[in-house]
């Protein structure tokens, strides 16, 4: 059955594989879009459109997954309400609206944008919810961790 | 506004340590502290009953209310 600890073991695995192909797809952007658009028959700027995108957007990937990491070890030892986790998943969620504008702009040459940009607001949303109910997290344990 | 604990001034007229408060009403020093140092944001009834239990006093003798 899942549990808990299970479920923290389980999105970390699921982390790690995402940032090997984080990883892998930094070095091979460039190769990777141009066979891309080869494949699907679209012109080269589509596919310099889409490099610029990658690495325009890298850096909200890497802040969303060393937070996530960082959360996710925060957790594992025991400690939920802190305000490290309030910052971590602030910056996650400020990282997925950085990425909205950017894929709404990219919509005029792919399609495929404009999920990822309503994708990416809704998280930016719901981020922005669990992080409210952390900050309240905080301050309930903080009061009862000063109660006598 | 706030709550002043006077709870030094009642273990000093007890001529108690507050090691000993601690372990006689089962709460940890580090709580104690807390409470004494006027950090703690609430106090429990039953801790201050047994406060009031092994000092021998009223809960109006631990805690005061000052304007300031």
């Amino acid at each position: 059955m899942i549990n808990s600890h299970k479920s923290i073991k389980l999105t970390r695995v699921y982390i790690i594989i995402l940032t090997i192909g984080f990883i892998a797809l930094l070095f091979s952007a460039p190769f990777t879009a141009f066979w891309y658009t080869d494949l699907t028959g679209k012109s080269d700027t589509a596919a310099k459109v889409l490099i610029g995108v990658f690495y325009l957007c890298s850096p909200a990937a890497a802040i969303v997954i060393i937070s996530s990491l960082k959360l996710l070890n925060n957790m594992k030892n025991g400690m939920f309400f802190t305000v490290e986790n309030t910052k971590h998943l602030s910056r996650m969620s400020w990282s997925c609206f950085y990425v909205t504008p950017i894929c709404l702009i990219c919509f005029l040459w792919f399609y495929g944008f404009i999920p990822i940009a309503v994708s990416s607001a809704f998280m930016f949303l719901i981020l922005r919810i669990i992080k409210n109910v952390f900050e309240y997290g905080c301050e309930i344990k903080e009061e009862n961790d000063l109660m006598v | 506004m706030k709550i002043i604990v006077n709870l030094d001034v009642m273990l000093a007229k007890r001529k108690m340590s507050s090691g000993e408060l601690a372990e006689r009403i089962g709460i940890t020093q580090a709580n104690l502290s807390i409470l004494k140092t006027g950090k703690a944001k609430a106090i429990r009834f039953s801790t201050l009953s047994a406060i009031c239990k092994e000092l021998d006093c009223q809960p109006g003798d631990i805690l005061e209310y000052s304007e300031e």
